[in-house]
């Protein structure tokens, strides 16, 4: 990868990051920023779909997150909502799918704060 | 001349990454983004576009249903981060699927052979004639045999008296071709060769025995354009 690429938090997927972004410092706030607002208001809506039940509505709302992780370099949170979204193809009730979902949800508490500090570190 | 766009996807992020790749790119002009297909469909009805980046799930109705509501077809990019649609998108004639998220890379190379294709659709050589590109080889047509061109779907079909050829084009690539003095928008999916009218009346011309309908919003356009008494 180019030098002049900006540089990311090793525990993000820095190559993926430098791909979509090369040196381009607004766009990258841009996004982390908007991911910072909107991803907590995502899960409390995925938290409700899952609390009454419905299958394919959280499968949808998962399906909808999961590439956006990959755009602060979260690669791993997409990888596992792509799992639980076919496992949610697979299952009738939603507490077939609580350990995916709980591990998930473990996953993006860690990772949150990584972004914050990448949006403090770019500022 | 930029390729017009418009950009359909719920998700703000996938939207403003879009945007940004476009005016990146620097070939495509972003006429809108829309967050379901109905607020899209509504521009559509309206608008032409060259190049329209779809999502598949939306709240509301789908990418595809949107695509089955569209009177014209432009270059369809799918922007999915499933890749389970790609049996859809064969049959849907879309021209590329980009799968989310979308590396820059990807993105330039779809937009490169979009433009490739409106280039190679006609190769224009003088102010009397151009070329089209139909069956496989280039025919040449004199603008002064062509009674008038329509629009279908992913195709248009250039008519003169003794033939017609059907291309692969968009009514807006064509208008840009053709010489303005001679040929007329005077529909979504009707230019017509000025100098073939053979009359005119309420809000259709007939060229040859073929009725063709006059839009009103393009009625006064036409209107201005013939030697009325």
């Amino acid at each position: 990868m180019e030098d002049n690429c900006l540089k990311f938090d090793s525990r993000l997927d820095v190559e993926f990051l430098q791909s979509i972004y090369e040196d381009d410092k607004e766009h990258a706030l841009i996004v982390f920023n908007q991911f910072l607002k909107m991803a907590p208001t995502q899960m409390e809506e995925i938290e409700q779909n899952y609390s009454s039940g419905t299958v394919e509505l959280f499968r949808q709302k998962i399906h909808k997150i999961k590439p956006v992780f990959s755009f602060v370099g979260l690669t791993e949170l997409t990888n596992r909502a792509e799992i639980l979204e076919k496992k949610c193809k697979e299952v009738s009730h939603i507490f077939e799918v609580n350990d995916l979902y709980t591990e998930f949800k473990s996953y993006y508490r860690t990772s949150y704060p990584i972004i914050e500090n990448e949006v403090t570190r770019l500022t | 001349m930029k390729l017009k766009a418009i950009i359909v996807d719920d998700e703000p992020i996938a939207r403003s990454f879009l945007e940004r790749y476009c005016q990146k790119q620097g070939s495509i002009e972003v006429m809108g983004s829309f967050p379901d297909s109905e607020s899209a469909l509504n521009y559509l009805t309206c608008n032409e576009i060259d190049i329209l980046f779809l999502d598949v799930e939306m709240p509301g109705d789908t990418g595809f249903v949107l695509l089955d509501k569209l009177q014209y077809m432009p270059k369809v990019v799918l922007t999915t981060s499933k890749t389970d649609y790609a049996f859809d998108a064969f049959q849907y004639h879309v021209t590329d699927y980009l799968k989310k998220p979308i590396p820059y890379n990807r993105f330039e190379d779809s937009i490169n052979k979009i433009t490739e294709s409106f280039k190679n659709t006609t190769v224009e050589t003088n102010t009397e004639d151009i070329f089209i590109k139909t069956d496989g080889k280039f025919i040449r047509l004199s603008y002064q045999d062509i009674l008038y061109i329509e629009s279908m779907g992913d195709y248009v079909k250039y008519f003169t008296l003794a033939k017609h050829f059907l291309t692969h084009s968009t009514l807006k690539a064509v208008e840009e071709k053709m010489n303005p003095r001679q040929f007329l928008k005077v529909h979504r999916s009707f230019i017509v060769n000025m100098s073939k009218i053979i009359d005119i009346q309420d809000n259709t011309i007939v060229i040859d025995n073929k009725v063709i309908p006059i839009s009103k919003a393009l009625k006064s356009d036409v209107m201005g354009r013939i030697n009325a008494m």
